[in-house]
């Protein structure tokens, strides 16, 4: 199971050959596809983050907003067990995806991290061809066959449209596309896998204004596909693509979720004065 | 719920991660257990030397016949520190003197070019540099106070091997002088050879001095073109140009022959030998650490 | 001042030229050694010199490539098997490498029973080497961005994909650097072979046979040869010839590398 390929999982909503919406089913309609509960966050003795519980759902956009150091991208993290990565970070509390359970020690992380993409805030496609950029997770999985893989790379670089404009060259370094069509092939990179969840982390900040139009088109084109959870600090993006919303606040050095519901309301009718402060730029 | 405390690495149940795991950790305990190896086999194989004749004849005793039961490492010992000690004396000031040339006055076009050769030599084989002392320097002291082989062609040989080494580390450390305590002193009307005299060199002394130690364990341990340029005779040399035999020359032309306990008193210099490098690199890393911030 | 000592070494070389240059020939490159070396060529040698590097770099290559991952990738910085590790290494380097021809002919030609053999001075050399390409290697993992571990991560790469995929590949040219450095010195060094490979000037049949390598035929050659000086001073600028080749090539392929290759392949 654990070196299986990817098309051959039991459960099926990681199949490589489904370009369309596979892992519906994987949750009960109605329930959460991504409930956290109770999370805490330290790094050694400081705590990151607070008592987060947040559930979302199988389909549409999350977008965490709030001021720096308040441990969204910690949040992230958390969801794909990247904090395994830091030493000294310990986490508490329960994160459930679909079927999976994350923090249990028995859950095989390289699994998990097939099932959830993510998209890091600066581009960091690897030193390889682009061709080898968007193979290698699929070998990593299992898959070898090359007419797999090239079917594969191909629906994946129309899915962020970046088809037209590289499959002449598919054999030349990533590094030489421009930081636009850098973060682009990440995201097709991360949808090799058929992930059920992305994680964005403020994908578009290192971009300059139109690549940045660009990107953010492609999140709302992939909304119904994937569940999608985006760190973003500028708001007027949140405000345009987020189905649902969720602010997050520091306080005493440690971060909170301070309030969070569909994305309309939290933005038109906060419930809560910070919210309202941050979302009118009067604090933050 | 749970409570996680991850290991540093990704904890993967993944069979690969597990064996690259296992693969690593040999391969570092081989790379990290070599030194314990080494002096370990030192020890044993010179404990029948120090249980008899016993160290102390090695002080005492009149002569080096090790066939003959009498094993005097004392003027190889001193053969050693001479070389090592004139050959430090002599490259510390022109390393640092060359470094401070290629670092501080210097035009661009010259000190590139000077750096390259300074490496270039630095990689040249130490046997290379003893055959050189042996053509041609040996003759040229031998025209002048014969034989030539002798504690002077040595000390030579030494500071030309070493002089690399020492100006390259002396220019590191030149390097990282404070540019804030540059400005400061550029500032306050300093010249040029003020701001290196009152400025640059003291902020650098630990630096310096550590090259230095380093440039001397480097001597300590070199054999081929002391055994080369030296001549090779035990005793303790009465002037610069009588002929000397170093602790690694001792080794290097006894090692093929000897046996018994002859062999195990030349493994009891080695391992004189490695303590003393051991302990001039301890005490350069400490001196490092200590000064740091003087 | 520095200038006088630049003078001085253009010295050391023009000397070695001058007198060496007549002795380079084809036939130096291909015929063995006759009269103990006054005559002939150093083809044998050359052959020894090559095994010997060939058995150093090929065992020291894998123990230092696992332990530089391992010190940059698995342990921690400050964790203690990483600095025992790390300290000890350290001093290896300064070890004399007379000390390392001891320990090698105790250990690899007495207790391991290899007697004076290539395969004895190889694997002396390898002890020596390792500080050198582990520390080389290590940094230049470690200078590989963070950014390129935490994508492998989040695509679910195992560790062992991560380094041998991605993390080796993206640091090649440091680790090509290291190699080419411990190439440099296992083919300068002298002393530690004297008593491991042996003095044998004979092509070698085996690698479990005795070989001279080039730095002790000239050694031998000026010191116990005489009349030998001829030989010595050619087979002299071969050594520094090679050396320079070696060096010059690493150069080139470290750039072009860093150029081409490492982005594309």
């Amino acid at each position: 199971m654990k070196r299986s390929p990817v098309t051959a999982t039991p459960d099926g909503d990681t199949a490589v050959n489904a370009s369309a919406p596979a892992g519906a089913a994987a949750a009960p309609t109605g329930a959460p596809f991504l409930a956290l509960r109770r999370v805490n966050v330290f790094y050694g003795a400081r705590q990151a983050l607070a008592d987060v519980s947040l559930s979302i759902d199988r389909v549409g956009i999350t977008a965490l907003v709030g001021p720096s150091g308040s441990g969204k991208t910690t949040l992230l993290t958390c969801v794909n067990r990247l904090t395994d990565l830091i030493p000294s970070c310990r986490v508490t509390g329960a994160i459930r995806c679909g079927d999976l359970d994350v923090l249990s020690p028995d859950t095989d992380v390289l699994r998990l991290r097939r099932r959830i993409g993510m998209i890091f805030q600066k581009p960091n496609p690897f030193p390889f061809s682009i061709r080898r950029n968007l193979a290698c997770p699929l070998r990593e999985h299992g898959v070898t066959d090359p007419r797999l893989i090239d079917a594969r790379l191909e629906s994946a670089l129309r899915q962020v449209g970046l088809w037209d404009e590289v499959s002449d060259r598919l054999d030349t370094a990533a590094l030489a596309l421009s930081g636009g069509q850098q973060q682009r092939l990440c995201i097709a990179r991360a949808l090799m896998l058929s992930p059920d969840v992305l994680l964005m982390d403020e994908p578009c900040s290192a971009l300059d204004p139109m690549s940045s139009g660009w990107v953010e088109d492609l999140i709302t084109a992939l909304r119904r596909q994937y569940t999608i959870v985006i760190v973003t600090h500028n708001l007027a993006q949140a405000r345009r693509i987020a189905d649902h919303a969720a602010l997050f606040w520091v306080r005493d050095g440690v971060g909170r979720l301070i309030e969070h519901g569909p994305a309309a309301q939290l933005f038109d009718h906060p419930r809560h004065e910070l919210t309202a402060a941050y979302i009118n730029g009067v604090r933050g | 719920m749970y409570t996680t405390w991850w290991p540093p690495i990704t904890l993967s149940h993944s069979r690969r991660d597990q064996l690259l795991r296992a693969l690593l950790w040999s391969c570092a305990s081989v790379a990290g257990l070599m030194l314990v190896c080494i002096v370990a086999f030192l020890i044993l194989e010179s404990a029948p030397a120090l249980s008899h004749p016993g160290w102390r004849r090695f002080f005492t005793d009149a002569a080096w016949h090790p066939t003959e039961d009498a094993y005097a490492l004392w003027p190889m010992l001193a053969g050693t520190l001479l070389s090592t000690g004139g050959a430090v004396l002599l490259a510390a000031p022109l390393g640092i003197g060359t470094a401070v040339f290629c670092q501080w006055y210097a035009p661009a076009w010259l000190a590139v070019p000077c750096r390259r050769l300074i490496e270039l030599l630095a990689g040249i084989p130490s046997v290379v540099f003893g055959f050189w002392g042996l053509v041609a320097l040996v003759p040229l002291i031998n025209q002048w106070q014969p034989p030539g082989a002798s504690l002077l062609a040595g000390i030579c040989i030494l500071t030309m091997m070493i002089l690399p080494t020492t100006s390259l580390l002396a220019q590191a450390s030149l390097a990282q002088a404070d540019p804030d305590a540059l400005r400061a002193a550029a500032a306050l009307g300093f010249g040029r050879w003020g701001t290196l005299r009152r400025v640059v060199l003291p902020s650098c002394a630990a630096g310096l001095l550590t090259a230095g130690l380093l440039a001397a364990s480097r001597a300590l341990g070199e054999t081929m073109a002391v055994l080369m340029v030296c001549g090779n005779v035990v005793q303790l040399p009465s002037s610069l140009f009588d002929p000397v035999r170093t602790l690694t020359a001792n080794m290097a032309l006894e090692i093929p022959y000897a046996a018994g306990r002859h062999r195990s008193v030349l493994f009891v210099s080695g391992l004189l030998l490695l303590l003393l490098v051991i302990s001039l690199v301890g005490s350069a890393t400490w001196v490092r650490r200590a000064l740091r911030h003087v | 001042m520095a200038l006088v000592l630049l003078v001085f070494f253009a010295g050391l070389l023009g000397h070695l030229l001058w007198h060496g240059a007549a002795g380079l020939s084809w036939e130096l490159f291909t015929a063995p050694p006759r009269h103990a070396g006054r005559d002939g060529g150093i083809a044998p040698i050359l052959v020894s010199t090559g095994l010997i590097l060939g058995v150093c770099m090929v065992t020291a290559l894998p123990f230092g490539l696992g332990t530089a991952v391992l010190l940059a990738e698995v342990t921690q910085r400050r964790s203690w098997t990483g600095e025992f590790v790390r300290r000890s290494l350290d001093t290896l380097a300064g070890v004399p490498s007379i000390v390392f021809g001891l320990f090698g002919n105790a250990f690899f030609c007495v207790t391991l029973g290899l007697g004076f053999s290539i395969m004895s001075g190889g694997l002396t050399l390898a002890c020596m080497v390792l500080p050198i390409l582990i520390r080389t290697a290590e940094e230049g993992l470690r200078a590989v961005p963070r950014e390129y571990r935490l994508a492998a991560a989040a695509l679910g790469f195992s560790h062992a994909s991560t380094v041998c995929q991605l993390l080796l590949p993206a640091a090649v040219p440091a680790l090509l650097a290291g190699f080419i450095l411990g190439l440099g010195r296992a083919m300068a060094e002298t002393a530690a072979l004297i008593f491991t490979s042996g003095y044998v000037d004979r092509m070698p049949a085996s690698l479990w046979d005795s070989g001279r390598a080039l730095s002790i035929h000239i050694y031998d050659l000026s010191m116990h040869v005489p009349g030998g000086d001829g030989r010595a001073y050619a087979s002299a600028l071969v050594l520094i010839g090679l050396l320079l080749v070696i060096n010059a090539g690493a150069m080139w392929a470290g750039r072009r590398l860093t150029a081409q290759w490492i982005l594309v392949a």
